[in-house]
C-alpha cells in the first residue's frame, strides 16, 4: 500500500509551527506581488530574495529547489526560445537565417518565467510546510463547507491511488496475456483494456466510501469537532491582516496601472 | 433494541427482493450471528439497520424497522451514526483518505459527532489498543497492510461506542490468530457495555463461540433463527449452501457410526468437541 501522498514536511522551526491561515495569506501575498510586478529583476528578486530564504529557515531548502526546477526548468526554457524568436518588437539581439531573436521577446519570457517561478515557488514552500487536511480544517473553521475541504483534500490522493491501480490492473492483464509494451499502436491499445476496469473499479470504491462516511457521521448535521489544535496567535493575526492589506494595494495599483491611458 | 417486521427491499433495477419479509428481533447486549450463502441478503440486513435503504441505495422498501427507537427507512444513515455501528467487508473503503495518521483516522467519526477533543484522545487509545494497532497509532493509514486497515476500520468504529454494532465478516482479511484475538475483544467490550451486535461471519466456529443465537437467510427471508449451536449444527444448512465445522461433521460422521452416544448438540468448536468426547 502507497503512503499517502504529501509534499509536507515537518519540522520544528521556520514556517511549519506558523497556522495554516498565516502561510495561506503569505502564499496569496507572494502571489499577488508577482502578477502585480511588471519589471522581471524584481519578480526574481521576490523569488530570491524572500521565498528561498523562508524555504531555508523552515529546512527545506533541498526540496523547495528541486521541486520547483524540475517542475519548470524544460518549460521555461521553451518559453525563453518560443517567445525570443515570436514576441512582436524591433530590438533584435540576434538571428537565425530569417527568424530574429529579439530583446522584448526576451524582456517577456522572463517577466512571465519570474512570475510561474514566484508562483510555484509560494505554492510549494505553503505545500511543503502545511498539512492539507489542518489547512482545510483552519477554513472549515472559517466558514468552508466540511464536504468541500474533504473533497479538496482526498483529491490529493486520487492520482497516485491511480497510478498504483493503474499498475495492478496492467499487471493482471498483463498475465492474461494483453502485450502492453511495443510500437505505439501496442500501448494505445493496451489502454482500452485499462481505462474501463481502472474507472468502474475507482468508481465502486468512492461509492463505497461514501456509504462508509455517512456510517461514521460524515453527513450528520451539527456543530464538528477536531482532533487537531491549530495554534494562533494575535501576533500572526496582525500578520494576516497586513498581508491582505498589501495584497490588495498591489493588485490595486496593478490594475490602476494597467486601465491608465498610454 | 431492534424491531423488524415484514421488511421487504429490492435493489434498482432488479426484480428478485433482497430482503424478503423479514422479521426479527434483538434485544439489548444480544450477540446474533448471521449465516447464508452469497446473495442471501445479509448485508442487505445490516444496510437496512444502519439506514442506508432506501437513502443511499434507493430501491423500493417495504416494512416497519425500529432501531434504538428510530427509523432508520426515514431517519437515514446520519441520524443513527454514533447508535448504530457498522463494520464493513472491505476495509480499504472505510478508510476517509482525509486523515494522515491512524489515531487521526480514529477520531474521525468523534469529530464529525461533535465530542469535545478533550474527550477523544482517551477513547481513541482504548479503541486503537482493543486491536491491537497502538503501537501504529502515528503512522498513515495508507501504509497498512490488508489486516491492518480492518483492525483500524474495526476501531474507528468501536470508537464511537454505538448500542448497536452490525459487523459484515470483519475479521475476512486477519490471520486467524489476529482474527480469534480481534474477535475475542469486541465480545468483551461489548459484553461490557451491553452492546447489541449483529454478526455476519463465514467462519461458523467463531461464530459459536460469541454468539448466544444465530439466523440464518436464504433468498432474502429468515428460514431459521434460534440458539446459535442448535442452529449452526443443523443438517439443513448443507443445502442452503452453508459449510457446517469440521467438528460438527466429524461428530455428526461419529454418532452415525455409533462410535459416540447421540449427543442433545452437535459441537460447533473445538471446545465443544473436546467436552463430547470426554
Amino acid at each position: 500500500m502507497s503512503p499517502a501522498p504529501s509534499l509536507y514536511l515537518p519540522q520544528p522551526t521556520g514556517l511549519q509551527p506558523l497556522h495554516p491561515l498565516t502561510k495561506l495569506v503569505l502564499t496569496l501575498t507572494v502571489l499577488s506581488g508577482a502578477i502585480s510586478l511588471a519589471d522581471p529583476r524584481y519578480v526574481f528578486a521576490t523569488y530570491g530574495l524572500i521565498l528561498v530564504p523562508l524555504a531555508g529557515w523552515s529546512r527545506i531548502l533541498g526540496p523547495f529547489l528541486r521541486y520547483s526546477f524540475r517542475a519548470l526548468a524544460p518549460f521555461l526554457l521553451s518559453l525563453v526560445i518560443i517567445q525570443g524568436f515570436f514576441y512582436p518588437g524591433e530590438l533584435v539581439i540576434f538571428s537565425l537565417g530569417p527568424f530574429h531573436y529579439k530583446a522584448e521577446g526576451l524582456g517577456f519570457a522572463l517577466l512571465f518565467s519570474g512570475r510561474l517561478l514566484v508562483g510555484l515557488g509560494a505554492s510549494l514552500l505553503l505545500l511543503l510546510t502545511t498539512r492539507m487536511d489542518h489547512l482545510m480544517q483552519a477554513l472549515t473553521q472559517r466558514g468552508l463547507s466540511a464536504q468541500i475541504a474533504y473533497i479538496v483534500v482526498t483529491t490529493l490522493q486520487i492520482i497516485p491511488r491511480f497510478q498504483s491501480r493503474g499498475e495492478a490492473i496492467f499487471d493482471a492483464q498483463r498475465a492474461r496475456g494483453l502485450k502492453t509494451e511495443g510500437s505505439l499502436l501496442r500501448r494505445a491499445r493496451a489502454l482500452f483494456f485499462l481505462v474501463p476496469p481502472l474507472l468502474f473499479s475507482s468508481l465502486m470504491e468512492t461509492d463505497a466510501r461514501a456509504v462508509a462516511l455517512e456510517a461514521r457521521g460524515f453527513g450528520k448535521p451539527g456543530p464538528k469537532t477536531s482532533w487537531a489544535v491549530l495554534t494562533d496567535s494575535g501576533g500572526q493575526r496582525i500578520v494576516r491582516a497586513l498581508c491582505a492589506v498589501a495584497a490588495l494595494a498591489m493588485i490595486g495599483i496593478r490594475l490602476a496601472a494597467v486601465a491608465r491611458p498610454r | 433494541m431492534i424491531e423488524v417486521n415484514d421488511l421487504s427491499y429490492t435493489y434498482p433495477g432488479t426484480t428478485r427482493p433482497a430482503l424478503d419479509k423479514v422479521s426479527l428481533r434483538l434485544g439489548e447486549g444480544e450477540f446474533v450471528g448471521v449465516v447464508g450463502a452469497n446473495g442471501s441478503g445479509k448485508s442487505t440486513l445490516c444496510y437496512a439497520l444502519a439506514g442506508f435503504l432506501p437513502t443511499l441505495y434507493q430501491g423500493e422498501c417495504h416494512g416497519q424497522v425500529q432501531v434504538a427507537g428510530l427509523d432508520p427507512i426515514r431517519a437515514g444513515p446520519s441520524a443513527l451514526a454514533g447508535t448504530v455501528g457498522f463494520v464493513f467487508q472491505d476495509p480499504f473503503s472505510q478508510i476517509s483518505g482525509a486523515r494522515f495518521s491512524l489515531e487521526e483516522e480514529v477520531a474521525f467519526g468523534l469529530e464529525n459527532l461533535g465530542l469535545p477533543r478533550e474527550q477523544m484522545a482517551g477513547r481513541v487509545k482504548e479503541a486503537l489498543a482493543l486491536v491491537g494497532l497502538s503501537d501504529l497509532a502515528g503512522r498513515s493509514p495508507f501504509e497498512l497492510s490488508g489486516g491492518e486497515q480492518q483492525r483500524l476500520a474495526l476501531a474507528s468504529i468501536l470508537v464511537l461506542q454505538p448500542q448497536i454494532l452490525l459487523l459484515d465478516e470483519p475479521t475476512s482479511q486477519l490471520d486467524p490468530v489476529g482474527a480469534k484475538k480481534v474477535i475475542e475483544s469486541v465480545d468483551a467490550l461489548t459484553a461490557e457495555r451491553r452492546t447489541t451486535v449483529l454478526l455476519i461471519e463465514q467462519r461458523l466456529e467463531w461464530m459459536a463461540a460469541h454468539a448466544d443465537r444465530a439466523i440464518v437467510l436464504d433468498a432474502g427471508r429468515v428460514v431459521a433463527d434460534g440458539p446459535a449451536r442448535e442452529i449452526l449444527t443443523a443438517p439443513s444448512l448443507d443445502a442452503l449452501g452453508v459449510r457446517r465445522t469440521r467438528y460438527t461433521l466429524a461428530a455428526e460422521s461419529a454418532v452415525g457410526r455409533r462410535l459416540i452416544p447421540s449427543p442433545d448438540h452437535l459441537p460447533v468448536t473445538l471446545e465443544q468437541a473436546a467436552v463430547l468426547l470426554r
